[in-house]
Order: structure tokens, then C-alpha cells, then sequence
């Protein structure tokens, strides 16, 4: 009787040690033989094909353990997005992983479209790489993928690190695949991405501004310049968020002209007034303290003549959020979230409104006030 | 002391000194070593016997035949002239060759109707060296020896203490070697102390060799990776256990000390803990809990993440790891065996070999190998190094044995890694945590103080607290009384 126990029990962890043996290595995906994809391209053609372009890094074992690591490019077209990449998998050796993904770029004509459906797929998938920084290429997507920047020689190094120093000077907000897909489906906030051009002469991308969304789509464009100060009045300050202004005419050299600071420190106030018939004026109070940064006219080492330049600066700066902000009106894009407040705080009047036509006729005013703070050390 | 020897057929000793001789002859079986030397003592005509190979010659030139020869002619019994301090008077002849066993020469004279016996054991005391594999930065630099008399006195000379109690065992047929239960009659939990007692009692074997024979006869689950008694050559650190009620078990011929029951996080403390300050005791600690997870979980940690998550490597990491990977003939696991291999391989030939051999087997084992199989592209360079950092850190737990549990554990977890990944890991861990939690060591349990958790004993368990923070005694050993001392107190003043 107990042998026979005992055998029915061996026989038990047998099996049990079969089973758990056997399954092996099911789920196992070894990171040797994948292909890992570190910055995709999304375009598409005028047929309305999605033309999907991936970089992945290729090792070359080099006899004394030094190995070169080279992109490569690939691309394919296909009815979807993901059909596109199920095409570049027949062309291409090893299995295709996405998770990794650091970029994606998108080509302008397709952002104008809808990008929500080219990233749906990674939203659905427990590895998709949410957190890949999402930018705009003027042009084709799939050519900000075949330049050879000097660099860095690994694409998928110098987008990343491109995008990261361009915000840092106050250009954009990083956005990633993440935290664009709440900005999509929120209504009265709106987002914008980094808007890259290509310069094939020099083999490099350049951040010239950012593209403005509504929604899904991108709808318009704004300067460098224009960006920076959308940022600001959004209450949002980056590392070192930088104005260059013309201040004078009359100078020979043209370089006296002018003026740059640096932006130190913000301080922003946003009041909404909402008339009984649903008209918006929305004040816009920011205070900004700056630091001169290059001022070749002068040593400014007198108070009069930073209150002067405290003048011009704020009229400067005024008139370039007038137009910044009638630019986003024309787009559509509620990047300050101007909407959402409404929504949260005067939900009546948000009930009466129609925001996709509403946001238009609204009268944003701001109120910019400069205050020059530091000179440098030049005294 | 007992008496193991079963004296179904001892004979009495007989007046006649030359018939005594030839018993003991007959019992010995005619060895050699056996000498012996006439002798008369107040014209009675007598012989002393002793076994060569383990007395002292001079002692008995001191102690026996000197003051018979100057007592010749004087009166007076044998115990007033022998001036040896352990004398003994025997009247049966088995206890003599028992005697004679253990040291003792045996004067039988004409006409006397027992013998005497004289110890005169040949003391080889080896001078107490530092323990090699317990060695401190700072402290004492004392370690046992293989003499149990000499082991027992360091210990007295570090407790003098009235409540300090030695029990003397005999365990093994044939070798008839000496034990001693050390232990603290105040502070020692008796149910505790009965059942070790009633564990060594019920030993019956021929050979006690080393105190691995004893651990495997007195410990619960011999199959457990997990040490359940804490092997110690340094008498500072058997005093201190003393001193927290565990018992310590020392045996005749052998540097080692066992003290039981001990917990888990005693094989990761160190008297040098103690002997540096709070903070860089603490930081030493921690290093080696840290180092135990390492070497426990790195391989397999490393095997998960390159065979099933490796998403979850940082964007500047994922190319170096992939590079180094590219190209390589064997899936993760069989090249971490490979590697763990090798180096347990380079450690047991370093362990066995002479020291000057050993470090050239190091050199050559360590950078050749690991440079060798890294250019010809057997071996990632990442595996190489992570079995090196797991390797390193299996050999800072301060015990021997602990360290060697936690090398055999890790091929269990990289198996269940390179089978699930991080589930697998995770399962495999949950099952070691299960089996610490329900492990013993002589009924008291092995994982405090986490299980179960008691807080006032963590003070000394992952770092540690400073001295006067822990004034109440370890609750693990379930000792008699708590600690109340009061080592500051100036502060209170």
C-alpha cells in the first residue's frame, strides 16, 4: 500500500516536473533575436497607404569583442499601420519588437490627417512603447529617417536627444505616445508637438517650431518663437526659454539692434469672464522676470534705462502673444485649455457652448508685464 | 564523565601487578605503543603502564617516578606522594584501559587491589591563531583550537561567570570522542536545552568526525539549503551567543564551535559590526543582505530580462546589452551554467591547492578564462560579468556555509527564470520564502524576527541600532530572562 502511494506520488511530481519542464521557453523572446526598432517613421502616400519606415540597430562583431553598432533603414507600405509593419517583417531577418521604441515621427501630410489610428496599436498592446516621443516632420517622415547626422551615428540616439535639448530651451513639452492619447479625446485641451524640418545639405533635422493638434489632426504651425511664448503663457517654464527682440533701428551694425533674455522666472494668472449670453474674454496676467542676456548697445547699468527696456520688452512681448494666441484661435487649438476650465468651472455656460466653433470668437487678451531682473556680471 | 563501556566482561584488578600487565596486554592486543616501566615503592615491586603515542614522558618522570623514588623508603600512601593533580584509584581493569585511553598512566603495585591512575596527557596546545574564514578588520584575533580543554578555557576566560555550565558527552563507539554543551544555566531556555540534550543522548553511532557529523545529527531538515546551526571558530562570537541564551556544542578535535538554535540573519552578522561605529557597522550589514540578494537573484534576474522582459532595460542600456549578446551559439541559461561553473570550478581547485598554486589557478582561471571565452565569443561580456558581481558577493556572508547555500540556490531560480521569466523568478523565491518561514532550529523559529516579525528585534537584524538602543536580550533563542541593562547611563543623569 505505501509503495504504491509513494509511486503515484513520484509519478505526480513527474508529471507536474514534465509540465512545468516542457513548456520551456513558450514566451521566451530572446533580445539576440529580435529586432529591435528604436524610432519609426509614419507617412502616407497619395493612394491614402500608410508607408510605415523603421531604423533598427545592427551589430557588427568586430574579432576582439569591439563591436560597430550601425542603423539601418527600412521601409514598407500597407493598408494600416500595422500592415505596413507586417510587410517589413517579410523583408527582414529576425522578429521585429517595437517595444523598445523611442521616436515616432510622424510625416506632416498624415498628422493633418489623424494620427490617433496609427498609434491605436500600440495603445492595445501590453509591450507597445508608450512612452516614444512623438514629433512632426515637415516633409516626409520616412527622409527624417535616411539622413546621416554627424551627431550621433545611431538615429535613434539624436532624435531623442534632439527633441530633449530643443525643449529644454523652452520651445515644447516633451510629448509621448501616453500622454498625447488623453489630450486626444479631452475636450477644450488640445497639445502640441515638436515640428521638425529636414536639411538634407547638412544631414540634419531642425526643430523650427511646433505644430498645434486639435484633437487628432494638426491644424497649423507656429514659430520658434511663437512656441516659446505659447509655452510661457500656458504657465509652463522651461530650463532656459530665450527672446531675441529688436529694440532699435538706427544702429550701424546691425547686431546693436537688438536684444536677448532670458526668461527667470514666470508667474501666470488666467481669469475667464463669462458674459450671461456665453461671450468669453479670458485675461491672461503673466509676470515675467528676466535676465539680459546679450545687450551689445549698452551696460544697462542704470535703472532708467531698464525701465525703458522694461517698456519695450513688455510691448514686445505683448504683441507677439497677441499674435501667437490668434494663431491657435485659428487653428483651433486650445493649448492653454481654456475649454477645460470652462467645462470644470462654469459647466451652464459649457452646456450652451459649441467649443469646436465657440473657441474662435473668444477674446483672449493678455497681459504681459517684464521686469528686467539681472544683467550679467558686467557691472 | 559516563561510562560508555559496557563491562559485561571487565575484569577485577588483582593483587599481582605482573598478571594486571598481561591483562591490560591481552586487552590491547599486544600494541605496540604500550610501555611500561618496574618500578619499586616501599620494597613492593610494581610496574607503570602507558601508551607511548599520547602521554608525556616528563610528566611521569615528574609527577609519578620522582616522588615514588624519594618517598621510597618513608611512609605514606600513593595519593600523598604522587603529586600529579588527577589521580585516580581503579579497580577494575577495563576502566584503567579506558584510562590508559585518554592519557592516564597506571601504577599498579604487588599486593594492592587496584591501580592508580595518573593523568599525564601529552598537551600539544596549539597556539589560538585568527580563524582564516572569520577573519575582522578590528577586535580579538583569537580562534579555537582543536584541543576541547583549551577551547572550553578560552571560553571561561571570556565568561567568568558562576552560571556558566559545561556538560561533558562521549559520542562514537569506536572513537570515544569528547564533546562539551556550553551554555548559560540562567539564561538558556530549558525546554530548548532538554531537547538538545535529549538529541546528543540519542546519538549512537561509531565515528563522530567533524562537527559536520554533529550538525547532520542534531538539525531538523537535512535536506534544506539553510544551515539551522551557526559553525563558529571564534570564541568572541560563542561568547556572545552564550550570552543571548543559545547553547554551543564543542567537540574534542576540532576548531568549530556549533551554536543552536540560531536564526537566519546571525550567518550575516559579524563581530566586526561591532567593533566599528553605528553607521559603518550598519552600512557593512546592509552591504551583505544586499550582497545575499544579489547573489541569490542576479543571474536569474539577468536571464529574465534578456530572454523574456527585456523592455524593462533603460533606453541607453538595451544597445551595449544587445551588442554584447549578438552572435552568441548559446540561449542565456546554458551560458550563465557555463560561467557559475567555471567559477565554482576555480573555487574548489583554489580551496584544495596550496596557497601559492591556488592564486596562480585564480589568475589563470579568473582572467584568462573569463577574457578567453569573452574574444572567442562563447560568453557574452554582460554574463561574464554578472556571474563575476554574484560570485564576489556570495563570498562576503560572513559564514562559509550560508554563502555555499546561497550559491547552490541560485541554479534553481535561474532555471525558473529562463522557464517564466520574472513569474518564475518570483515563484521560485516565494517557495524559499515559504520554507525560511517554516523552517526550525531546535524548536525555535529560524526567520525571526520577520517571522514571525518583531519589531524590537529588527534593531539587530538588518542594521544595526546602536548598543544602548538594544537594551533587552534577542527574543529568538526564547531566553529565560530579557537583557535589562542600562549601558548609558551617564545620559540619564
Amino acid at each position: 500500500m505505501k509503495t504504491l502511494l509513494t509511486k503515484k506520488k513520484g509519478l505526480l511530481l513527474g508529471t507536474l516536473i514534465v509540465i512545468v519542464l516542457l513548456t520551456g521557453c513558450w514566451d521566451q523572446r530572446l533580445i539576440k533575436e529580435s529586432r529591435l526598432i528604436l524610432a519609426a517613421g509614419l507617412d502616407v502616400d497619395p493612394d491614402g497607404k500608410i508607408i510605415d519606415t523603421v531604423v533598427y540597430p545592427v551589430v557588427n562583431k568586430g574579432s576582439n569583442a569591439m563591436s560597430m553598432v550601425k542603423s539601418v533603414v527600412v521601409s514598407s507600405t500597407g493598408v494600416t499601420t500595422r500592415d505596413a509593419r507586417f510587410n517589413l517583417d517579410k523583408k527582414v531577418s529576425q522578429i521585429f519588437d517595437a517595444s523598445r521604441n523611442r521616436v515616432f515621427l510622424f510625416g506632416e501630410k498624415l498628422a493633418q490627417k489623424d494620427i490617433y489610428s496609427s498609434l491605436d496599436v500600440i495603445y492595445r498592446d501590453p509591450r507597445g512603447s508608450v512612452n516614444a516621443m512623438v514629433a512632426v516632420v515637415k516633409g516626409k517622415a520616412k527622409k527624417s529617417l535616411e539622413i546621416q547626422p554627424k551627431d550621433s551615428t545611431l538615429l535613434d540616439i539624436y532624435y531623442p536627444e534632439l527633441l530633449r535639448s530643443t525643449s529644454a530651451i523652452g520651445l515644447f513639452e516633451i510629448e509621448t505616445v501616453q500622454s498625447i492619447c488623453t489630450l486626444m479625446f479631452d475636450e477644450g485641451n488640445d497639445y502640441l508637438l515638436p515640428y521638425l524640418r529636414i536639411n538634407e545639405q547638412q544631414q540634419r533635422a531642425e526643430v523650427i517650431g511646433t505644430a498645434m493638434f486639435h484633437k487628432r489632426k494638426m491644424t497649423g504651425t507656429l514659430t520658434g518663437k511663437e512656441s516659446t511664448m505659447l509655452l510661457l503663457l500656458n504657465g509652463v517654464k522651461q530650463d532656459y526659454p530665450r527672446f531675441t527682440f529688436k529694440i532699435n533701428d538706427n544702429k550701424d551694425m546691425k547686431e546693436r539692434n537688438y536684444i536677448t533674455v532670458l526668461v527667470n522666472d514666470i508667474d501666470r494668472k488666467m481669469k475667464i469672464h463669462i458674459t450671461p449670453d456665453q461671450k468669453v474674454r479670458v485675461n491672461l496676467a503673466l509676470k515675467m522676470d528676466v535676465n539680459v542676456n546679450e545687450l551689445p548697445v549698452d551696460h544697462l547699468d542704470s535703472a532708467r534705462k531698464a525701465n525703458q527696456l522694461n517698456k519695450t520688452l513688455t510691448r514686445e512681448m505683448n504683441a507677439l502673444a497677441k499674435k501667437t494666441l490668434a494663431k491657435t484661435q485659428k487653428a483651433n487649438c486650445d493649448e492653454l485649455g481654456i475649454g477645460k476650465r470652462i467645462r470644470s468651472f462654469h459647466y451652464g455656460d459649457w452646456k450652451k457652448m459649441n467649443w469646436e466653433k465657440d473657441y474662435r470668437n473668444i477674446s483672449i487678451e493678455p497681459e504681459i508685464k517684464v521686469t528686467i531682473v539681472q544683467h550679467g556680471i558686467i557691472n | 564523565m559516563k561510562n560508555h563501556r559496557s563491562n559485561k566482561n571487565s575484569k577485577p584488578v588483582t593483587m599481582n601487578a605482573d598478571e594486571n600487565l598481561r591483562g591490560i596486554q591481552s586487552i590491547l592486543h599486544e600494541t605496540s605503543d604500550l610501555k611500561t616501566r618496574t618500578i619499586t615503592y616501599q620494597k613492593s615491586s610494581g610496574v607503570i603502564i602507558y601508551l607511548e603515542s599520547i602521554v608525556d614522558t616528563e610528566k611521569i618522570q615528574q609527577s609519578v617516578i620522582e616522588p615514588l623514588n624519594k618517598a621510597m623508603d618513608e611512609e605514606g600512601t600513593v595519593e600523598n606522594v604522587i603529586t600529579n593533580t588527577e589521580l585516580s584509584y581503579i579497580e577494575e581493569l577495563h576502566e584503567g584501559v579506558g584510562k590508559l585511553l585518554n592519557g592516564s598512566c597506571l601504577l599498579s603495585l604487588d599486593g594492592m587491589s587496584g591501580m592508580y591512575a595518573v593523568n599525564v596527557t601529552n598537551q600539544l596546545p596549539r597556539t589560538p591563531e585568527e580563524p582564516s574564514n572569520e577573519k575582522v578588520v578590528r577586535g580579538s584575533h583569537e580562534g579555537f583550537v582543536d584541543s576541547l580543554t583549551q577551547n572550553l578555557g578560552m571560553i571561561r576566560k571570556r565568561l567568568e561567570n558562576e552560571n556558566l555550565v559545561i556538560k561533558r558527552y562521549v559520542i562514537g563507539k569506536s572513537t570515544n570522542t569528547k564533546m562539551a554543551v556550553v551554555y548559560m544555566e540562567n539564561l538558556v531556555n530549558k525546554e530548548v536545552l532538554s531537547e538538545i540534550f535529549r538529541r546528543i543522548e540519542s546519538i549512537s553511532v561509531d565515528m563522530e568526525f567533524s562537527p559536520g557529523y554533529l550538525e547532520e545529527f542534531l538539525e531538523n531538515k537535512t535536506f534544506s539549503p539553510f544551515p539551522q546551526m551557526l559553525p563558529t571558530e571564534r570564541p568572541d562570537r560563542t561568547m556572545a551567543h552564550l550570552l543571548d541564551g543559545r547553547v554551543t556544542v564543542l567537540s574534542e578535535g576540532s576548531a568549530t564551535a556549533l551554536i543552536l538554535p540560531v536564526t537566519f540573519l546571525s550567518f550575516f552578522q559579524s563581530p566586526d559590526d561591532f567593533n566599528s561605529r553605528v553607521l559603518a557597522g550598519s552600512f557593512f550589514r546592509l552591504l551583505r543582505m544586499v550582497s545575499f540578494l544579489v547573489a541569490m537573484t542576479l543571474p536569474a534576474f539577468y536571464i529574465a530580462i534578456i530572454g523574456f522582459h527585456f523592455e524593462i532595460l533603460p533606453n541607453e542600456l538595451i544597445l551595449p546589452v544587445k551588442a554584447s549578446l549578438e552572435g552568441i551559439p548559446f540561449p542565456p541559461i546554458i551560458e550563465a551554467f557555463v560561467m557559475v561553473f567555471t567559477i565554482e570550478l576555480i573555487r574548489e581547485a583554489g580551496v584544495r591547492l596550496p596557497t601559492p598554486i591556488g592564486q596562480t589557478i585564480g589568475i589563470v582561471g579568473g582572467l584568462v578564462i573569463g577574457d578567453a571565452v569573452v574574444s572567442a565569443g562563447f560568453i557574452s561580456n554582460v554574463m561574464v560579468i554578472v556571474i563575476a558581481v554574484t560570485a564576489v558577493a556570495s563570498f562576503t556572508v560572513p559564514t562559509y556555509e550560508m554563502g555555499a547555500s546561497i550559491r547552490i540556490l541560485t541554479f534553481p531560480l535561474m532555471i525558473a527564470a529562463s522557464l517564466l521569466g520574472f513569474l518564475g523568478i518570483v515563484m521560485g523565491l516565494m517557495v524559499i520564502l515559504l520554507h525560511l518561514c517554516k523552517l526550525e532550529s531546535v524548536g525555535t523559529p529560524y526567520f525571526a524576527p520577520f517571522a514571525p516579525m518583531n519589531l524590537s528585534g529588527l534593531k539587530d537584524a538588518v542594521i544595526r541600532f546602536p548598543l544602548w538602543k538594544m537594551e533587552s536580550r534577542a527574543k529568538d533563542a526564547l531566553p529565560q530572562s530579557k537583557r535589562q541593562r542600562n549601558s548609558r547611563g551617564w545620559k540619564n543623569k
